[in-house]
């Protein structure tokens, strides 16, 4: 058992790059983001103060992502510049984030601030903050119960090739492909936004002749919005209309929606 | 975050197109100002394939000037993620997104080479021509390593040439220094 502690070190030892860029040094750090990068920090001596900075490329876009101009995410990256005690540079038309010091001794702890800093900052980014709970839940529990009760495979929130259309699940046969999409929303005007993009999706693809069969899966199970005039009007009409290559359930009838896949098996 | 996968439809198709011989006019003169980053200069250039994979072109991107940071790559209309293939210098240390690989192969320090693997997963690698550089890669030796992995070159078969120059500005060998914190007083 002892070893893997030196296993431990010597893996995260090798995730740190140094590269001497003139007076300055490039150091790629064991610092992730969840965007697939590592952190990587400039070090150099200014005035016998050691800098440790983020080069400018947090703001400058090099993280592959850009700080929306949004409040939330001004707080956001407020908190982490309070909490690493961070300082902030404007010069040649670029904005750096860094700390300094003339303590030789406390460089280290300033490159863990720096490195944590840009790192929470650029995962943060990453978070979608407007997405619609009710929506993920319920995508969640049509999964959850396709995988459960259904021994088959699926592409679960994917896009249909490079159509730019994504589906809720996707099953690919011999004898065509099978798509889903499940509906929720958390109010009436997000439950209608993605009635209707399910409706008009599955309207572009039933020109393929290699699609076999859509079928859409709403959330029943709140009176309020399932009662909404427009939204009673809008699943009249689609069920109704179906046919078929096209199907609409409920989610009470989501038993049926599994019979379906074993019916044109 | 989006994992970014090639299906394994084109997988066959890709690799045809990236072991095939290309060609692309010379030189090639990277002087616009990129759109979303004022700071980068780049260059969309059309090539031509025998194995073409969709529409194909040919992006170079220089980023604040510096020789030491810079993007080469194929891209296609064909995928929605468009980058087929890349070479990067300068811009971070790549974290290959793959399960069941132990930590200390999952960082891949620039230079570096973007491209599919043959499950269709975005990585990033190091070929041997880069496996041991520890200095910048300077932007005509990348460029030099770009067109041998991608196996480029101009019609008559010589290497193509590289000019990087803003419209109205100096060369940037003249520009660009390697200190990235060069002038900046903090």
């Amino acid at each position: 058992m002892e070893h893997i502690f030196e296993d431990i070190i010597r893996d995260f030892n090798s995730l740190w790059h140094v590269r001497k860029r003139g007076n300055t040094l490039e150091v790629s750090t064991p610092i992730a983001t969840t965007n697939d990068r590592f952190v990587t920090l400039f070090i150099t001596l200014q005035n016998r103060a050691f800098i440790v900075t983020d080069g400018g490329w947090l703001y400058s876009g090099e993280y592959d992502c850009e700080i929306p101009d949004k409040k939330v995410f001004q707080r956001i990256v407020g908190h982490y510049y309070d909490c690493y005690e961070m300082q902030r540079l404007k010069q040649n038309g670029q904005t750096f984030f860094f700390k300094k010091t003339t303590d030789r001794s406390l460089l280290t702890r300033l490159i863990f601030d720096v490195a944590n800093f840009v790192g929470s900052v650029v995962s943060s980014v990453g978070i979608h903050l407007n997405s619609d709970h009710r929506v993920s839940r319920f995508k969640s529990q049509a999964q959850h119960f396709f995988q459960t009760h259904v021994q088959q495979e699926f592409e679960f929130e994917k896009e249909l090739d490079d159509t730019g259309l994504r589906f809720g699940a996707i099953q690919r046969r011999k004898s065509g492909i099978i798509l889903f999409n499940f509906v929720s929303g958390a109010n009436v005007n997000s439950y209608k936004n993605n009635l209707t993009r399910s409706h008009m999706n599955f309207s572009i693809v039933e020109r393929r002749s290699d699609v076999s069969c859509m079928a859409t899966i709403v959330d029943n199970s709140q009176s309020g919005i399932f009662g909404n005039r427009y939204v009673k009007e809008a699943l009249t009409f689609m069920t109704e209309t179906q046919n078929e290559r096209r199907k609409v359930y409920n989610w009470d009838n989501r038993e049926k929606a599994i019979s379906l896949l074993s019916g044109i098996a | 975050m989006k994992k970014i996968k090639l299906h394994t439809d084109h997988i066959e198709g890709y690799y045809c197109f990236l072991k095939a011989p290309k060609s692309i006019a010379s030189p090639i003169r990277v002087s616009e100002v990129k759109g979303n980053h004022k700071k980068s200069l780049y260059k969309e250039a059309p090539i031509s394939c025998d194995a073409s994979f969709g529409n194909n072109c040919f992006g170079c991107e220089v980023r604040r000037s510096d020789v030491y940071n810079y993007s080469f790559q194929f891209l296609t209309d064909q995928l929605k993620h468009r980058v087929l293939f890349r070479l990067d210098e300068g811009n971070g240390t790549h974290k290959n997104h793959l399960p069941n690989v132990p930590l200390s192969q999952l960082s891949i320090p620039t230079p570096h080479i973007h491209h599919f693997d043959n499950d269709g997963n975005w990585i990033a690698y190091r070929p041997g021509a880069l496996a041991s550089i520890s200095e910048p890669l300077h932007i005509n030796d990348g460029f030099a390593c770009f067109c041998q992995e991608g196996v480029l070159s101009s019609p008559d078969g010589t290497m193509p040439t590289l000019k990087v120059q803003e419209d109205g500005a100096f060369p940037l060998e003249v520009i660009s220094s390697d200190d990235p914190l060069e002038g900046i007083i903090f």
